[in-house]
């Protein structure tokens, strides 16, 4: 079944429910969220000259709508005589609530969109063939590789490079020439994110662990091979239900493998496919073995997880975790009434109480990648090129609460300070939505499509779930010395209350580690979403006993080949 | 201005801005390097074309399933018109409903009964099973478009046969049977030849309808097939999505001079059956 279902979850203590704890020492949700709109600093003068309109189209409409808009509206109104319009594709999803052991929990669910994106895409394509178009397309779903090989969009670079007001030291050029395609600039990230491992302290051996320690980066296969002595020790009184390596199914893990290998498999600029080589045949194998071993698995298997689904995911034990940029703060966050509790379905599910970070997630190349949650072009039809540029480079500045509205780490250097800053005081403007929640704290889950799912939030009050790891284990993932003081992250950028003595010591902390794992990305993941799915499809085949492997190479050797000679 | 003249006028004004005048400017895109400002590049997308791997597997397979399936189509038809011409009255009708049925049922909603039958684990597979048979890959023959194709279409033709055969005059059997004439020889030179007109119409709808098929071929294995059911729409319909307008402008080109050669070789062929 191909139903994707993306559920984000607000789970809420009962107004009844023992509400003791700190909920009003201004750090929980109630305590002063930051406005979803209008701008965080003062805004930079008007530009001169900058007037018209210009149209943004995005597929999004859930996560980014509001954020574009607010930003419109901020834009405009330090330009006068400009007029941004906001465009959405996707439908509005359906929003249920229900109770459930006291707790009551809204789901908001999306539904398989395929067949809308592809809309969306078709649309966007027509209107680029017939020289219209959006100003400003957010290369949420788009492929813009594709546009950039048409010429269809243009290179942002002559724009950064001529306007006196942009300075690429105020973002993180790393980031910027990882976005790079072909050695152009075709879109600018307002956002990005990244994938680090963390490992169980109490389940790897010491010798493991000093292999851990060294910070990586790391692949999932070489981390099967550092803890498979752990993990023959742990489970050799419990051979049944061993505790797991990862908290994946097999599906994910191989296309967790496969984009570590992708450039052994498929090589898009020379448009071959090696599927049949045997390389591929022995990775599914390999990852079926490795579930019959007991490496791979989860405790939930139900597309829609509830609240004591989430408690139980909460409580089981990995050996690996393989986590987002987003779940980083759970790492030094101790502080009541904000803690960055996240679980995912998707690898980085289960007790986090005894983890440490490890490192970087790594391909079989020891490039580490870096994705865009929301990314912006501009259409080369644009009738208003430099209205747009100006559009685009508002976005992502700090002068712009929307780099901190959307989902991923800021580009912008100053937007990522404030970004950690807000998140340790729980005042970042996605926060302002559960402001009207009957209880301090949140919850939200939501999927990762089609094989998992991630519940993050924060837990409610007096319900910690997770302690601050133990001693030691904070350092392992710090830079090297002196690298925390390259910037001076909070100048000019108290908006939003000061942090206090505790918040301002899980800070130093937090933007080290999240600076350090910056640093290390180098990277894109140039996603086909045609091969993707082709692969995704025949994949589902094997692990579901339809198909041999190497069936199901020979399918993807000659149907992958078909498109790539196309 | 004569009158008769002032009649066309309408339908040819829709012919000419529906039909010739994006197919002109289609043509247009055939010789540029991009749709919006493109520069002029004479025959290069063409010549492209003719080395893209996958057009040429396209194409081959487009006349592979043409050659094949038209005459199927056309001999099945034809025989299940000269059976059911037999029956009389409520049978008649029953088996001539039966064969239109599937031309007005939606393709999108047989695709989920087509797949059951011909996926890797579908029934076909496992009455092979059962009887101690190696699994066959049938979404990656064109046995199953086949299948499909005249499932679809037969029903078209077996009504033009049938209303070709209730044009033959009895008495011309009657004739032939007072002449000692066998089965074979009635068909020969009285069904046969009395059809010739029908014949001609049927094979050419059969050839329009066979290119076709590939709603139910994409609804069925999606944008890229097995290069064995991969056609010439396939490469068409993908080229849009990959916004290579010139590319698919010149497919485009190609395929209607194609289409073209071939309409005008079975008019004049009818022309001269008719004569």
């Amino acid at each position: 079944m191909k139903k994707l279902m993306c559920c984000f979850c607000l789970v809420a203590l009962a107004a009844s429910a023992a509400a003791c704890g700190p909920g009003a020492g201004g750090t929980g949700a109630s305590g002063g969220a930051g406005a979803s709109g209008g701008a965080v600093t003062a805004a930079p003068p008007a530009e001169e000259g900058v007037s018209g309109s210009i149209t943004v189209s995005c597929f999004d409409t859930v996560t980014y709508k509001d954020a574009l808009e607010s930003a419109a509206q901020a834009f405009e109104a330090v330009h006068p005589g400009t007029d941004i319009a906001v465009e959405t594709f996707s439908a509005m999803p359906e929003i249920k609530t229900r109770e459930e052991e006291g707790r009551r929990m809204a789901v908001i669910q999306v539904g398989d969109q395929t067949q809308e994106r592809a809309d969306y895409i078709n649309s966007v394509n027509t209107a680029l063939m017939s020289g219209e178009g959006a100003d400003i397309l957010a290369m949420d779903v788009l492929p813009y590789y594709k546009y950039a090989d048409k010429d269809q969009i243009l290179d942002l670079s002559e724009f950064m490079e001529s306007d006196p007001s942009f300075n690429a030291a105020d973002y993180r050029t790393n980031i910027l020439d990882a976005a790079k395609y072909k050695g152009k600039q075709y879109i600018f990230p307002v956002n990005y994110t990244f994938n680090y491992f963390a490992y169980d302290t109490t389940l790897l051996n010491e010798a493991a662990r000093q292999r851990l320690d060294t910070g990586g980066p790391f692949t999932h296969s070489g981390l099967l091979e550092i803890g498979l002595d752990s993990f023959n020790s742990v489970n050799a009184e419990n051979t049944e239900n061993p505790i797991k390596m990862f908290g994946m199914t097999d599906n994910v893990f191989f296309q967790r493998l496969l984009r570590e290998n992708y450039e052994t498999f498929i090589n898009l600029d020379e448009k071959t496919a090696d599927f049949t080589g045997g390389a591929f045949v022995e990775m599914l194998e390999s990852v079926k073995s490795y579930t019959a071993q007991g490496y791979l698995g989860q405790t939930q298997s139900q597309e829609e997880i509830f609240v004591t689904d989430s408690m139980e995911i909460r409580q089981e034990r990995f050996f690996f975790k393989a986590l987002e940029a987003a779940q980083l703060l759970q790492f030094f966050n101790n502080i009541p009434g904000r803690m960055n509790m996240v679980v995912t379905r998707a690898g980085g599910a289960g007790n986090t109480d005894d983890d440490a970070l490890a490192g970087l997630a790594a391909d079989a190349d020891g490039g580490a990648a870096v994705s865009f949650p929301q990314a912006y072009s501009i259409n080369a039809n644009s009738k208003n090129k430099e209205l747009a540029w100006e559009f685009i480079e508002y976005l992502a500045s700090d002068a712009s609460v929307s780099s901190l509205s959307m989902m991923g780490l800021p580009v912008n250097n100053n937007a990522l300070f404030e970004y950690a800053k807000r998140n340790i005081m729980g005042t970042l403007p996605v926060d302002a939505q559960f402001e009207g929640a009957p209880q301090s704290g949140r919850q939200q889950l939501q999927g990762e499509p089609p094989q998992g799912q991630q519940l993050q939030g924060e837990p409610p009050q007096g319900q910690q779930l997770q302690g601050e790891p133990p001693q030691g284990q904070q350092l392992q993932g710090e830079p090297p010395q002196g690298q925390q003081t390259q910037r001076e992250p909070l100048q000019g950028q108290q908006a939003q209350g000061e942090l206090d003595a505790e918040q301002q010591a899980v800070y130093d902390k937090y933007i080290a580690v999240l600076e350090h794992y910056s640093d290390g990305l180098n990277k894109v993941h140039v996603a086909d979403a045609s091969i993707a799915a082709l692969i995704d499809a025949e994949v589902t085949n094997f692990f579901s006993g339809q198909k041999t492997a190497s069936e199901v190479a020979d399918t993807l050797q000659n149907r992958i080949s078909l498109y790539l000679n196309e | 201005m004569k009158k008769h003249v002032l009649f066309v006028i309408p339908s040819l004004a829709g012919f000419i801005v529906f039909f010739i005048l994006p197919f002109l400017i289609a043509l247009g895109y055939a010789f540029v390097n991009k749709p919006i400002g493109g520069a002029f590049v004479g025959l290069k997308n063409f010549i492209d074309l003719f080395h893209n791997k996958s057009y040429l597997i396209g194409l081959r397979n487009t006349f592979i399933f043409v050659g094949t399936s038209v005459p199927f189509n056309i001999l099945l038809s034809l025989l299940a018109a000269m059976l059911i011409n037999k029956l009389a009255g409520k049978r008649r009708e029953l088996f001539t409903l039966v064969f239109l049925i599937p031309l007005v049922i939606p393709s999108g909603s047989m695709m989920f009964f087509w797949r059951l039958m011909f996926s890797s684990g579908g029934h076909l597979n496992g009455i092979l099973a059962a009887l101690g048979q190696a699994r066959v890959k049938w979404l990656e023959t064109n046995w199953v478009i086949l299948i499909i194709f005249l499932w679809k279409n037969m029903g078209y033709n077996v009504v033009l046969f049938l209303a070709g055969l209730n044009n033959i005059p009895r008495e011309y059997y009657e004739a032939a049977q007072a002449d000692g004439a066998n089965a074979l020889q009635t068909f020969r030179h009285i069904t046969a030849v009395c059809l010739m007109p029908t014949f001609l119409l049927v094979l050419i709808m059969s050839v329009i309808n066979s290119f076709k098929v590939f709603k139910e071929v994409y609804l069925l294995m999606g944008s890229y097939p097995h290069e064995s059911v991969y056609t010439l729409q396939h490469f068409m319909n993908n080229m849009f999505y990959s916004l290579d307008y010139q590319k698919l402008a010149a497919a485009t080109t190609v395929f209607v001079l194609i289409i073209t050669a071939f309409t005008q070789f079975l008019f004049k062929l009818e022309r001269k059956v008719s004569q």
